[in-house]
């Protein structure tokens, strides 16, 4: 059992003050999963900035487990790009 | 005549509620505050009805919060209900023979404990006093839709100041004073539970609430600071607590 925290950047960095009781690491990983998909079920526009959503998991001493990266692309914006290289 | 103000103190709450939605008499009122009762108190997280008992008692909440709660098999909890003082915790039991949920002190309580037998009695005896529970039970049905609503459909952020509103009001309408007098009775953890986040979900969107001034935290807890904020971030309508009856 130990505390563990989980920080985010989504344009912003929000730092978890406050953390969570998990059994272990693995669960912990688990949970930062889970706390970002929730995050991105709440509010998608949350990948709107370049650097997507990074949710960090840090146990008590401060040492980071754990990093979930998601980002998006915008496929058309991307093959447009493509397309004038080719030119 | 009867005087509500005389009636023994752990059922003048519990008249306080019945009042709030529904018309009683004098008479009824009398009735009501003269059935035999006794207190009993919980520390937090006591049990005071279990999934499976058979319940010959109503307790009504005389002071403190309780919450109803529900696990999956896996150990996932949800509390599905808050009470607060005045509510009757168990009608339900006059009706149907087996307790389906856990019903939980979720601050120190007091209990005021009648026994469903005598409430029975007054219920058959009393169509006012029955259609009481009837509109009792159908409110509390009521805010379970706007729970599902809630978690279903709202975003976390609307989601937990709408909570902060229904509590709120619910306060208000019992005598008990408003969450812009007394802090959030419920910590991060069960606000999890209630809005289906994880708790550390609920700590960002009570830190993103409170950045925009509808809440305030000091050392002692959380309270609503600027309710028309509150009720705009919400979208909250108070139609489904039915506050108009009676």
């Amino acid at each position: 059992m130990g505390r563990y925290f989980f920080h985010t950047r989504d344009g912003h960095r929000e730092i978890d003050e406050v953390g969570l009781d998990l059994p272990d690491d693995r669960t912990a990983g688990l949970e930062a999963v889970r706390y970002g998909g929730s995050l991105l079920a709440d509010d998608p526009h949350i990948l709107r900035h370049d650097q997507g959503l990074r949710v960090e998991c840090v146990d008590d001493a401060g040492k980071l487990l754990y990093t979930l990266l998601v980002t998006s692309v915008d496929a058309k914006e991307n093959l447009a790009t493509f397309a004038t290289e080719k030119d | 005549m009867f005087d509500r103000d005389m009636a023994p103190p752990g059922m003048a709450i519990f008249l306080a509620k019945l009042l709030s939605h529904s018309l009683l008499s004098t008479e009824d009122q009398a009735a009501i505050a003269a059935l035999p009762h006794q207190t009993r108190r919980l520390e937090p997280n006591d049990y005071i009805l279990r999934e499976g008992d058979r319940s010959d008692i109503c307790p009504v909440l005389r002071s403190g919060f309780a919450y109803r709660q529900k696990i999956t098999e896996g150990g996932g909890r949800e509390i599905v209900s808050i009470k607060i003082p005045g509510d009757p915790l168990d009608f339900q039991s006059m009706y149907l023979r087996t307790v389906d949920h856990n019903l939980q002190a979720l601050t120190a309580v007091e209990l005021t404990v009648i026994m469903i037998s005598d409430f029975e009695r007054l219920v058959q005896a009393r169509p006012a006093i029955a259609r009481a529970v009837m509109v009792d039970i159908l409110i509390e049905a009521s805010i379970g839709r706007e729970w599902l609503l809630n978690n279903g459909r709202r975003n976390a952020l609307a989601r937990l100041a709408h909570l902060f509103c229904e509590l709120h009001y619910r306060l208000l309408d019992t005598g008990s004073g408003g969450l812009d007098i007394h802090k959030m009775p419920l910590t991060q953890e069960q606000l999890a539970d209630v809005l289906g986040l994880t708790p550390v979900h609920v700590n960002r969107t009570l830190k993103a609430l409170e950045r925009t001034g509808a809440i305030a935290r000091d050392g002692r807890g959380i309270r609503i600071a600027d309710l028309q904020s509150l009720i705009g971030t919400a979208e909250f309508s108070d139609l489904y607590l039915h506050r108009d009856q009676p």
